[in-house]
């Protein structure tokens, strides 16, 4: 390789000199060609032609090195012209002067070879062949001209016009030759650099080495005419053929001769070696500059490399996702610190191991074959795979997994991040999103220029806005104009550092339907305002009602006449109508809020006191009447417990309590007296009744003895002692009836047909004596008292029987009729001698007889069958006809109640 | 029953003057033989009972009980009832029949009476002809026919 390098110093190195040289050479051969022209003294002078070529060539060739392509050629081009111009001179008709320009043969060949050469070597890119051809030729030629000088047979090929030009010419056409090999490859190759110090350096060893050649032939051109004036006399044209054609070898001795050129060589050698060094030094502090440079930046890289190293390592060592690399069969080669954190186990308990230890069964069928597939080359790269492993100490985690399979390497290389934060992060994002977008409240975000950022749908639905309308925009235009100032202020405090709670506004949505809204809003640290809000118009409307409720409930309670109050559960009365203000005699100020106890303390340990706590404590609802003394005042009560406390309903009743006392005390009093008058009646009843007994039976004894009466003392004695039976039956007629309440005796169900038997078989005497005919029927039974029902039977019986005609037997019918569910009337009918109907009513009262004096009996009879039956909440109708009959219907009704009277 | 040697004795206690009469004459007119003796009271009717008093005022029977007892319920003193649980609970003089003879139709009281031990409860009638008929239906019933057995213990 630095073979190669030098080789490309070297060659463009020996072309440069070469073309210094050549222009050197040539200038200073026009330099000697015109300096010599007005000499008379032949002096021994090159042939300028050859400089001109030389110059030309020169030229070209540093035209070539500097890379002016085009000049180089048309350069060439012009000294092939010249050349040949110069060969053909001696053959035209021109000026002597001319004449001296033309070279010979050899030299056009050389030239013409190393024009085209140039030219090849420039324009054809296979000017390497050209070259290859006409170096060695161009080489052979000057070898040749070299040698002619010793070989007088190789005349022909000398390229100088004399042994002096020769000996310089055709080295440097075998030095041209040798350039001509790798001209082309001079062209195309990167040339060093040649720096205006190079160039210089060369130019003056050259020039100065080519001067010194000069001055030398001078010189020994100088000794020559010296030599020559000592051989003056010789004819100028020997002169000048002798200066031209040095055929006398001897003119000049061969130090003379060999000198000057081996002095050029010399030269030039020693100039194009300092050049070349010059340029080798150059090379070489490029290149240990290259290699400074080189090492430096490797320096760098390795530095780089290293902390590139050193980074990864550390990012290995503290990446929170798991780096890994695993094989193809699955088991991992290397694994980062991360492993520790994410799934409990160290790096180096898990090289070495199979992946799938620890990935969840269910994912591990999808795990192989995603392996499988990376591997397999189906898939290049997997992102975003997600797998539960089992973390260490046995929950699970989920970690997503970016894997790429690496040919070179034969692993599969992986990052793997915990998604479970990330997975709750995006469950708990949803959520907050589902809460945000679900919630019936109205949510939005606003931003301080008051524009829509996010709203959910409840925001829509509410105000009938879609939210692609709202968003971007100013919510300004939804609210209410008088409520704006408002939000202003609102948003005022918010900034200060206040949130917004209940804040009401007004809220126009799409259909211009006014919305009152419940703000509740919060300035977030990041410059966004979070609002929730609420419809309150329903609320709102509601609450009006109520309002109106409320307000037509206290109107209510102002003009109820009863007087009422409410306390909540501490007692404290929340309500006091007027009334009640009226009655209590205190004013709404004193008792609203105070308590019961406090504002009427009369009331503790009173009957008011254990209604009340009762109601409270059991919740059931209490009445009562109570006296309340401060007022002087009877209280009738009801107490109604609520969640809210006791509701209290109250009126005053003095009057009623004060006619109850009295009344009760009257009924006392009453009772008192009937008990007097029962006991009186009874003893009464009974002490009346003994006299009459004496009398009855004193008379009845008077006429057992008839033989010592006559019969007018027997009558009287008969009328005395039927008057004192009549009293007697009167006697006991009042004591029966008297006895139909105090002698009553509980309702019970009674078989009336048996007590129908009964009486019929205590009137048998009289039934047969009167040759009555009875027609009974099976009759429901009574709810009753059965001694009672006896004697209405008993009673009815006997009158049907006893107000019968003259001259007919009595027939009574007893029937039940109308038998139903609600009760069953009891019919008697009789074939009697009836009555006139007006007179029905006085029918029950006592003592009232219809047929006085035809008729036994005392008339209280039907006082008494009236009384039982009303005491059973039976009712009697009438119906007669004079000399028909009569029917008694009695009504009993199904006693569906137990009825329980003590007294009837 | 009456012992054939001796004359039937009615020991009939009633405070009523009148009733005594109409007793007497009763008695008088349908058991002739039968020898009637009053007591004003219950008191005075367990002297002679007791043999406190005499039964009869010819001393030929001494010490011994009368054949049928009437009593009247309200009497002073110790009025009828009470005589009767006395007698009735006497070993000596429970054999006697005892008839209640009185005006109370009271249920309670002929309840009282009959579950005292009365031998049988008669209303005092108010004509003269029915007082005959009981007179003849106690001296049939009571006194011709009817022995009552003493039992040594008394049911309480």
């Amino acid at each position: 390789m630095s073979e190669q390098r030098n080789l490309l110093i070297v060659r463009p190195c020996l072309t440069l000199s070469l073309a210094i040289a050549l222009a050197a050479i040539g200038l200073v051969i026009f330099f000697d060609y015109l300096s010599s022209e007005g000499s008379v003294n032949a002096r021994i002078a090159l042939a300028p032609g050859g400089g001109l070529v030389s110059l030309l060539v020169s030229v070209s060739l540093l035209a070539l090195l500097f890379r002016r392509s085009k000049a180089a050629t048309a350069l060439a081009a012009a000294t092939i012209t010249v050349a040949i111009g110069q060969a053909a001179l001696p053959y035209m008709p021109v000026t002597d002067a001319l004449t001296k320009f033309a070279i010979s043969l050899p030299l056009l060949l050389v030239i013409l070879l190393t024009a085209i050469t140039l030219i090849a070597a420039i324009q054809l890119s296979n000017g390497r062949l050209v070259g290859r051809v006409t170096g060695p030729f161009v080489m052979a030629i000057g070898l040749l001209s070299l040698l002619s000088y010793w070989f007088p047979p190789l005349q022909a090929f000398s390229l100088g016009t004399m042994p002096e030009s020769t000996i310089i010419v055709s080295p440097l056409a075998i030095l041209i030759g040798l350039d001509l090999l790798f001209l082309h490859r001079i062209h195309n190759q990167e040339i060093p650099d040649f720096s205006p110090a190079l160039v210089l350096v060369g130019v003056l060893g050259i020039t100065l080495t080519t001067t010194i050649w000069h001055n030398m032939r001078i010189q020994n051109s100088n000794n020559l005419q010296a030599t020559a004036e000592v051989l003056t006399g010789l004819s100028d044209e020997i002169r000048w053929i002798d200066s031209h054609h040095d055929t006398r070898r001897g003119t000049l001795a061969d130090s003379a001769l060999y000198l000057p050129p081996l002095v050029l060589f010399t030269g030039l050698i020693l100039s194009f070696l300092v050049m070349l060094s010059h340029l080798f030094w150059r090379e070489s502090e490029r290149r240990s500059g290259s290699l400074q440079t080189l090492n430096k930046s490797m320096s760098a890289h390795l530095v780089r490399e290293q902390s590139l190293r050193h980074t990864n390592e550390r990012i290995m060592e503290f990446s929170r996702d798991i780096l890994c690399s695993i094989n193809a069969q699955g088991i991992f080669l290397a694994i980062n610190p991360a492993s520790e954190g994410i799934l409990g186990y160290r790096p180096d308990e898990l090289i070495g191991e199979r992946y799938d230890a620890l990935i969840a069964p269910e994912d591990r069928e999808a795990t192989a074959e995603e392996l499988r597939k990376l591997v397999a080359g189906e898939r290049q790269l997997s992102d975003g795979f997600r797998i539960h492993l089992r973390h260490r100490e046995g929950h699970i985690v989920t970690l997503s997994w970016t894997a790429e399979w690496s040919e070179k390497d034969q692993a599969l290389f992986c990052v793997a991040r915990d998604m479970t934060d990330q997975l709750v992060a995006e469950t708990l994002r949803r959520e907050r999103e589902q809460f945000f977008s679900l919630s019936p409240d109205m949510f939005c975000i606003v931003d301080l220029n008051s524009h829509f950022f996010e709203l959910n749908q409840a925001f829509e639905d509410v105000l009938g806005y879609p939210r692609e309308e709202l968003l971007g925009t100013s919510y300004r235009q939804l609210i209410h104009e008088e409520d704006r100032s408002r939000i202003e202020d609102a948003i005022t405090a918010m900034i200060a550092g206040n949130n917004i709670t209940a804040l009401p506004v007004r809220a126009i949505a799409k259909d211009n339907t006014e919305h009152w809204l419940e703000l509740s809003a919060t300035l977030s640290s990041d410059e966004l305002i979070y609002v929730a809000a609420r419809d309150t118009t329903e609320v709102r409307r509601t609450q009006a009602q109520l309002q109106r409720f409320a307000d037509r409930q206290s109107t209510i309670f102002e003009s109820i006449t009863d007087a009422f109050f409410t306390l909540n559960r501490e007692w404290r009365f929340t309500y006091v109508n007027q009334r009640s203000v009226e009655l209590l005699g205190m004013n709404q100020e004193d008792l609203l809020g105070s308590t019961l106890w406090e504002a009427l303390p009369a009331a503790i340990n009173s009957e008011f006191d254990r209604q009340y706590r009762h109601a409270m404590e059991t919740g059931e609802s209490v009445s009562f009447e109570a006296f309340y003394e401060p007022r002087d005042d009877w209280f009738e009560v009801s107490a109604y417990p609520s969640d809210e406390g006791l509701a209290v309903y109250y009126r005053s009743i003095n009057e009623r309590k004060r006619a109850q006392q009295t009344l009760e005390q009257t009924m006392a009093e009453l009772e008192r007296s009937n008990r007097e008058l029962q006991d009186f009646a009874f003893v009464a009843s009974h002490d009346l009744q003994e006299p009459l007994r004496k009398i009855q039976a004193f008379s009845d004894r008077l006429l057992t003895r008839s033989d010592r009466f006559n019969e007018q003392e027997q009558d009287y004695l008969q009328r005395m002692q039927s008057a004192a039976g009549r009293m007697q039956s009167l006697i006991q007629d009042l004591l029966t009836y008297s006895r139909v309440t105090t002698r009553a005796k509980p309702l019970t169900v009674c078989d009336t047909n048996r007590i129908l038997g009964e009486v019929l078989q205590d009137m048998e005497t009289v039934i047969a004596r009167e040759n009555a005919v009875i027609d009974i029927s099976p009759l429901p039974t009574i709810t009753g008292d059965a001694t009672q029902i006896r004697q209405v039977l008993q009673n009815l019986l006997s009158n049907a029987i006893k107000f019968h005609k003259p001259d007919q037997n009595p027939q009574v019918l007893i029937r039940a009729e109308n038998s139903a569910y609600t009760g069953w009337t009891l019919a008697v009918s009789d074939n009697g001698v009836g009555f006139d109907e007006r007179y029905a009513e006085k029918l029950f009262h006592p003592f009232q007889r219809l047929h006085q004096q035809a008729f036994a009996g005392t008339g209280i009879g039907m006082a008494i069958v009236k009384k039982i039956l009303d005491r059973h909440g039976a009712t009697v109708t009438v119906e007669s006809v004079i000399d028909q009959g009569t029917t008694f219907r009695i009504h009993f009704p199904t006693n569906h109640h137990n009825r329980t009277d003590s007294n009837g | 029953m009456v012992k054939p040697t001796s004359r039937p004795t009615v020991l009939i206690a009633d405070d009523d003057p009148d009733d005594r009469l109409m007793m007497t004459e009763a008695f008088s007119e349908r058991y002739g033989e039968c020898r009637i003796r009053f007591a004003q009271n219950g008191v005075q009717l367990m002297r002679i009972l007791h043999n406190e008093e005499p039964l009869d005022d010819d001393k030929d029977r001494p010490g011994e009980n009368p054949d049928l007892i009437l009593l009247d319920l309200n009497m002073p003193l110790m009025d009828g009832r009470k005589a009767l649980q006395e007698i009735k609970g006497s070993p000596g003089l429970r054999q006697i029949p005892t008839v209640i003879l009185t005006t109370s139709d009271n249920e309670e009281d002929i309840r009282f009476c009959y579950d005292a031990g009365a031998n049988s409860y008669i209303v005092k009638p108010s004509s003269y002809s029915n007082l005959l008929d009981i007179v003849s239906v106690l001296k049939n019933y009571w006194m011709d026919t009817v022995i009552l057995p003493p039992r040594p213990e008394y049911h309480d």
